[in-house]
Parts: structure tokens; sequence; C-alpha cells
């Protein structure tokens, strides 16, 4: 498992109450060394607030320090319009 | 074994009685037709009855049909003198098992009392299966008849397709394997489910049970199809055995866009067929049925195609491209695509008459197909009649003191909207809008946080750490309100949110927007986006902010 991708998946909604959960398994895959990519899988997501969008510019720029490449899949609906009106493209690859 | 004995002879009757007993059999003797006769009025029961033809008082043969009557299961053989073939035959035609030409053997009388005992023993058990078989199939055909009607009752609102939805089934058995179903969502999109259970009949049908509640409830809330898939994959994997499993096409409309949206699982592809530009999409299956992957496993992200007013969208179970047509061969997916570009107004008809002229099936057929010019005209007709609305809805909202940190009231306020008919694309924005500035407002406004705490290392746990102390320490006087005014005719949404806080300098807030730098900020460029119109007001402790659906 060289390449080895993390796939984190989302809440119906990603908000405030779900960042403990949210840190938990982003820093289980961070401190693993044969992570290269993490995927945030959306698809189950139907809404996301503004703090969510804090918590996905955190990972971001934590994996961006550890050379992992972040994604997002899945996203479709208001959940997408929200991640595309706050520019999440510019730190996320977005399927 | 019980064998009556009716022989004149005192010798033959003797030898005979004797012989019988040596084999274990208890034997009445009697010596006239009177004296037999007056045996058949007890309650004596034989297994076998040897009948001489001539006794003193008669002949033999006046008794059988009474002793058909007494004894139905007994074997009658009989012993006469009298070889002449028209002789037996007119005793076997009255009902006789076997005869024997006297002077008799015996040992050979023997063998045919055992062999016409024991053909009549297996009458009797072959009459008895039957009679259970037939009660059988009677309480079979009876508990069928009532499953069917169950299953028919609980998918007959979920069967009736819209005009522009043209279905033909054919089941192998009474039950079909095949489901197809249709709901209507709240915010008008339209949503189908074409599932094919493992294997046929009975045990087929029962393993779609499952779905149809499901299917109904999340279908009619519009919630999206990955999360339809999400839930229905992990209750039959809950409630199917291991070895269970139920193939799925979903689809939905959505009337607001001209888009279809698909997700297949282990189904023939689903041919989006359009007539004017003569091109063939095909929305293969890209995922395993329901009710195999566990929650992790399961990929239940949902395939986007446009449809234009000359599409049609065409799905079919598996029944259907495995099925032989007399002088056709099989039909893969595509030769029915090919060949419905060919003749797209007429092609379902031909399909029909196809399937219908099918003796026998292999496998349960389901087929499909929609119409998007008839569906787009029903959208008009929709249309013309939503116009009408003209309804306002307004409401005031007023939390004070510990009951602010119950902070789902965005989501109820958003649900009574919804409960009166507000679209859903408006709903979802209202609901972001609505939850921002409740949150400014108490985590700002009336708890005082600062969000620059965030920066720092730990920022996110120790602000919400602060928060939750915060909403322990509420008094009477802090408060949010908020008043929501829709407008039902265009569709615009006036929102009022105060709070109890000291407000804040907005004048200098454009400058200090955050941009990624900053985790934090993300809210109010989110209601800058999402609104048509926002303005601080007062010390800033309050805010007015318009969206127009």
């Amino acid at each position: 498992m060289a390449e080895a991708i993390a796939v984190i998946r989302l809440p119906n909604r990603f908000d405030f109450s779900h960042h403990k959960l949210f840190f938990q398994h982003t820093e289980e895959a961070l401190v693993r060394n044969e992570i290269k990519a993490i995927e945030i899988d959306f698809s189950q997501v139907q809404y996301l607030d503004s703090s969510a969008l804090g918590m996905l510019v955190l990972l971001a720029k934590k994996s961006s320090g550890l050379n992992i490449s972040v994604s997002i899949k899945g996203a479709q609906g208001t959940a997408l319009d929200i991640l595309m009106m706050a520019n999440m493209s510019k730190l996320y690859s977005i399927n | 074994m019980h064998i009556l004995i009716v022989e004149d002879d005192l010798l033959f009757n003797h030898f005979y009685s004797m012989f019988f007993q040596s084999k274990g059999v208890v034997v009445v003797s009697t010596y006239t037709l009177a004296e037999a006769r007056e045996i058949l009025t007890s309650a004596e029961l034989f297994d076998a009855i040897i009948l001489d033809n001539q006794l003193t008082d008669g002949e033999g043969l006046q008794l059988v049909p009474a002793l058909i009557e007494q004894y139905p299961d007994a074997a009658i053989l009989m012993v006469s003198a009298n070889d002449s073939a028209d002789f037996f035959l007119q005793a076997y035609a009255s009902g006789l098992d076997d005869y024997a030409v006297k002077p008799v053997n015996v040992d050979l009388l023997w063998v045919k009392i055992c062999r016409a005992v024991e053909v009549r023993r297996l009458q009797r058990v072959s009459r008895q299966q039957q009679a259970e078989l037939a009660n059988w199939v009677a309480q079979e055909q009876q508990e069928q008849a009532l499953a069917v009607h169950v299953l028919a009752s609980l998918t007959q609102l979920l069967q009736q397709m819209p005009a522009y939805i043209q279905v033909k089934t054919k089941p192998r058995s009474s039950f079909s394997g095949d489901i197809l179903l249709q709901q209507q969502g709240q915010d008008g999109s339209q949503y189908l489910l074409l599932a094919d259970s493992m294997g046929h009949g009975l045990a087929a049908a029962i393993s779609l049970m499952p779905v149809l509640e499901v299917f109904q409830s999340m279908s009619q809330q519009s919630l999206p199809l990955s999360n339809i898939v999400f839930e229905l994959n992990k209750k039959l994997n809950r409630q199917l055995p291991a070895d269970r499993f139920v193939a799925a096409l979903f689809i939905r409309l959505d009337p607001r866009t001209s888009e279809l949206e698909v997700w297949n699982g282990g189904m023939p592809p689903l041919l989006i067929i359009d007539s004017v530009q003569k091109s063939i999409l095909k929305a293969e299956s890209k995922n395993m049925a329901l009710g195999i992957l566990d929650e992790q496993e399961i990929d239940v992200t949902v395939e986007k195609f446009k449809w234009t007013t000359g599409s049609y969208a065409v799905g079919f179970t598996d029944g259907l491209t495995d099925t032989e047509f007399v002088g056709h061969g099989q039909f893969s997916a595509d030769f029915l695509a090919e060949t419905w570009l060919k003749q797209p107004e007429d092609a379902f008809q031909c399909l029909e008459q196809c399937i219908d002229g099918l003796s026998q099936t292999v496998d349960d057929i389901s087929v499909f197909s929609i119409h998007f010019n008839q569906y787009f005209q029903s959208l008009l007709a929709d249309m013309k009649v939503h116009d009408k609305k003209d309804g306002r809805l307004c409401l005031d909202f007023k939390i004070m003191g510990s009951a602010l940190s119950q902070v789902d009231a965005p989501l109820k306020i958003v649900q009574t909207f919804s409960a009166y008919g507000m679209p859903k694309n408006l709903t979802n924005t209202l609901f972001s809008v609505l939850t921002e500035l409740y949150l400014n407002a108490l985590e700002h406004g009336v708890l005082k946080l600062d969000s620059a705490i965030k920066q720092a290392e730990d920022g996110f746990s120790n602000y919400y750490l602060l928060r939750d102390q915060g909403l322990l320490s509420l008094t009477s006087d802090d408060f949010i309100s908020l008043t929501i005014d829709w407008s039902m005719d265009n569709n615009s949404i006036h929102i009022d949110v105060m709070d109890s806080g000291e407000g804040f300098n907005y004048q200098v807030m454009n400058e200090q927007r955050s941009t990624d730098e900053f985790f934090y900020g993300r809210g109010i460029n989110m209601i800058y986006s999402l609104c048509t119109e926002v303005n601080f007001k007062g010390c800033g402790n309050e805010v007015t902010a318009v969206i127009i659906g």
C-alpha cells in the first residue's frame, strides 16, 4: 500500500456538531505514513455551515504541509453550491 | 390380516381356513350367502374375501356389490369351478380383484391374495396422498392470494405512474421479483425505482418489502438519491439473509434542471436516447446490488445526464435481455437503443407486443420508458397552476435565556416553511442563511466569542469549549429574535435577526472580510453570497437580509 488513500465519509449535516469526529478521523489519517491522499466523501451531505468550511480549510492546510493531496467527491445540491461559493476548489479537487 | 371365507364346501372351507391361520391370518368362515350377509352387518373389517361362486343359496357374484359397499378397501378373490372366459370377464366387471379355478393351489391363492391386498393398500395410500396434496394446494393458493393482495395494496399507489412513464411487466409466476415504484417529492421532483430481487416468486417478492417504505418516505421528503441509496442498502443489508440481494436502478427528475440523476447497482444500463440528436447514452451499472456491501464500502455517487424534449429514457430488468423472442432471438441493450432511434414514437408499443407474444418467460420481465416531451408538457401545466400562488407566510420567533442553547431553531423554522410548500432549493438557501445569522447572533452577539480564538493552535476545540461554557451561563436577559417573511408570489424572503449583544462595528467589516488565510469569517461571506441584500442596523446587533428564489 504505497499510495494509500484515506476516505472520510461525512454525515447528512456537516456542521459544528461534527467537528470532534471530523478532527478525530482526519488526525487518524494524517499520522499514517502511507497515506498520500485524503478523499472527503460528501455524497451523504445535504447541508454544511460555515464552521464546516473552516474545518475543511484547516484540513487542507495540515495536509499540504505533509504533502498529502485532498479531494472532495460526491458533493451535490446546496452542499456543492456552498463549496463552490466558498471557492473550496482552490484547496480541494472537487469531483 | 383378516380374511372372510364364503365357501359352501366344508372340506375346502376348512382347508383354506387352516392354511391361512398357519400364515398368521385371522379367518372368519361362512358357508352360505345368508351367513355372509349377516357378517356384513357386523362391525368386523376384512383385508380380503375368498368367495366361491356356486353356493347352496345362490351365486357368489350376487354378493360382490354388497361386499364392495361394506369393505371398499378389501381385495375380493373368487374361486370357481367355472373356467369360462365370459364368466370371469363378467366377474371382473363387477369389481373382482382376482380369481382362482378349482381345484385351487393354496400357495398360488396365497400369492394372489397378498398381491391383491398390497395393490389395495397402495391404492389407499395413493388416495390419501392425493387428498393431502389437494388440501396443500388449496391452502397454498389461499396463502398466495393473500400475499398477492397485500403486496398489491402496499404497492398500489407507488405503482401509479405519471402519464409520461410507460410500463410493461410480465412476471414469471404470480409473484414478480421485479418492482417499479414511483414517488413525487414535496419539491416536485420525480423519483423512480426499478428493482430486481434475486430469484423468483414469493421469496423474491418478499425481499422487496423492506424497499417500499424507505423509498416512499425518503422520496416524499425530496432527499437526494445518494441518501436513499445509502439507507436502502443499509436496511437490506440488515434485513435480508447474506445470500439475498436486490439490483436497483434509481432515477430522479428535478423539474428545475434538465438533468436526469441515475444510480445503477447491478441492473442493465438505462438507455438515454435522444431522437433529435440521434445519440444514445448508457447509464451502466457501476455498483453492486443493494444488500451486499456495508456502509463503508458502498459508493452512492449519482450520475447526471442532460435531457431534451426529444429524449427517451428506457430502463429494463435482465429478464428482457435474457429472453428468446421468436423470430428475433435475444434483444441486447444496443439493439433496443438502435431500434428505438429508428421509430421512437412506436418503439414502446412494438416492445409491448413482443412481450405479450411470449408464451412463457424464464425470468420476470419489466421495462419502462420516460417520454421527456410529455414530461416537459406536464411541467408546463404544473407551472400554470403554481403561478396562481399569492400567499404569504410570516414567522416571528423569539428565543430567550437557556432556550438559546437548543441551537436547532433555524431547522425548526425551515421545517415550518417547508411544510407550507416552500420549494426545496429555497428552503436549503433559507436554512444556510438562517443558520449563519443565528450562529453569528448567538456566538458573537449573545456569547461575545471572538472568532480569532480559532486561529490559535487547538483553536477550534477551545472555541467550542468556550461556547459550551457560555451556553451554560445564559440569563433571562439574553435573547435572539427572528422574523422571516416569505412572499410566495415572487418567492422572496425577508429576514430580520436581532440579538441582546453589544453589536459590532459593521462599517469596517467589509475591509476585514477574511481570506483563505483565516479559519473564520466564512459565515458572513456565505450570507453575502446567498442573499441579494444584507444590511446591519443599529449598533450591529440587528441584521436584515433578502433572499430571492
